[in-house]
């Protein structure tokens, strides 16, 4: 029997994380336990701190308060004494490489074709070998349907096929946490349902962890296992999807909800 | 005085391994100055602020101090602090920081164009720094500088003339040099300045060239 004091370690634990912009608070005081598995979706309005939050825990920006850790690593930061130490930049790395994400704006770099955005990583960091690295990434191209577009530079596909890529780019580190930072509010409509769908696919054919911030609501209600709402850097609603789209216990989410819905998902 | 043209046939095989020398010197200079100019065009980015401001104060003050000043400070001020250097390698390396200073602000504004998502691309791909500028951030923002670092060779190689104030035979050492010997100056400076045309022009045109071939990215 597995001793039952021992609990696994969560993939995510933030505690009292804050962040501020000169004297606006982004993300105020938040705690958020995040078990492996788990697929977030994170909803709220402009401004609410959601993609702060993502961009916090890929270290892009550096929380001013608390600490997050990363299954049972501190990230940037550890308390200590009732302060902040900050890590050096290997131990961030190493724990950094745990989490993956994907942009608004894709991203992918110009000067390399489809396949070598996503082998380059794999290769100049984790030092995998050119030929493994390639089959590995024609894998993912295939798993995102863009197999056919490998050697296609970035600007020679469309907006949703770049993303797809940027997905596969992201895949191809094999991270334990994968971050989806409004993936389709740059693409035109027609080509949302296609990154949409690679998503839903991800997230039943692996058991990766993912923070999917998202205006997409159907999206965000059918692809998670769980649902936040976020306003003015607080989490203010946290339950099962159905719940929040369903019966929101708290008047904020129902306002929210009314206001982005209108008659219906 | 009449402009003769046999003198200056007589003249022009010294005049020529002078133009030798002052391409010379442009060449070692420039490569001096690109590899310098990108390395403080780096160090001002760099995280720690210390090295950023002593960065930016160097360019500062090569940029606003002149280049004659410059060479005569290595010349004849830095030998006393026991360092000796031949006078060619003084001329180039003072040639190489001049027009490094300039080329960090070329290169600067190659570096500062390529989007910030790319460094948070490649950030969120675990690159390391030292990575991100190799491998990311530099192959984008070099194409497009290439002419204008093209042109602040040029502009160096107008400039090899201050060689001659330290005894560097470089085509005006040796027209003066010759012009003091034989009293006649119009001839050698004439030919000085159209040699210094014509290299300046084909090599305006090479520029020219790299333009339209980097323009189109």
């Amino acid at each position: 029997m597995l001793p039952v004091d021992i609990p696994p370690s969560p993939a995510l634990r933030l505690r009292g994380v804050s962040k501020a912009f000169g004297s606006l608070t982004i993300l105020d005081k938040l705690d958020l336990d995040v078990a492996p598995g788990e697929r977030i979706s994170i909803i709220g309005r402009s401004g609410s701190g959601k993609t702060t939050l993502l961009r916090v825990l890929m270290t892009l920006e550096k929380i001013d308060a608390g600490s997050i850790e990363v299954f049972g690593r501190y990230l940037g930061q550890r308390p200590e004494g009732g302060r902040l130490v900050p890590a050096t930049p290997e131990e961030t790395r190493a724990v950094r490489g745990d989490i993956g994400m994907v942009f608004q704006q894709f991203n992918l770099f110009p000067h390399r074709t489809a396949i070598e955005n996503v082998i380059e990583a794999p290769i100049h960091v984790k030092k995998m070998g050119s030929k493994e690295a390639r089959d590995m990434g024609m894998a993912l191209l295939c798993t995102v349907g863009l197999a056919d577009k490998a050697d296609h530079y970035p600007r020679q596909l469309s907006g949703g096929q770049q993303q797809r890529v940027a997905i596969a780019r992201a895949l191809a580190m094999q991270p334990r946490i994968i971050l989806f930072d409004e993936v389709t509010s740059a693409l035109d409509p027609e080509r949302v349902d296609e990154v949409l769908s690679v998503i839903q696919g991800l997230a039943q054919e692996s058991t990766i962890t993912m923070l999917i911030v998202t205006h997409e609501m159907r999206f965000a209600r059918d692809v998670a296992t769980r649902t936040i709402f976020m306003e003015e850097g607080l989490i203010v609603e946290d339950d099962a999807p159905a719940v929040i789209f369903g019966k929101p216990n708290k008047a904020r989410t129902q306002s929210f909800l009314q206001s982005v819905l209108g008659r219906g998902l | 005085m009449n402009f003769d043209l046999t003198y200056l046939l007589q003249i022009a095989p010294l005049l020529l391994k002078g133009a030798v020398v002052t391409v010379q010197a442009t060449v070692l200079g420039t490569l001096l100055a690109a590899v310098l100019g990108l390395l403080m065009a780096i160090l001002t980015r760099s995280r720690l602020r210390i090295v950023r401001y002593a960065t930016t104060a160097v360019v500062l003050f090569v940029r606003n101090t002149p280049l004659l000043i410059q060479l005569f400070f290595l010349f004849y001020i830095l030998p006393q602090f026991g360092i000796a250097l031949p006078t060619y390698l003084t001329g180039v390396i003072a040639l190489g920081i001049h027009y490094a200073a300039y080329m960090s602000e070329v290169y600067r504004a190659g570096i500062t164009a390529v989007p910030r998502g790319q460094w948070e691309a490649a950030h969120a791909l675990n690159m390391p720094r030292a990575l991100v500028w190799r491998r990311i951030i530099l192959p984008q923002a070099l194409p497009p500088i290439i002419p204008p670092l093209g042109n602040y060779a040029i502009a160096m190689f107008k400039d090899t003339p201050v060689l001659a104030t330290i005894g560097i035979l470089e085509m005006l050492g040796v027209a003066l040099a010759e012009a003091n010997r034989s009293y006649r100056y119009y001839e050698p400076l004439t030919m000085v300045g159209i040699l210094f045309l014509i290299f300046s022009l084909f090599s305006a045109v090479a520029v020219r060239l790299l333009e339209k071939r980097y323009a189109a990215r």
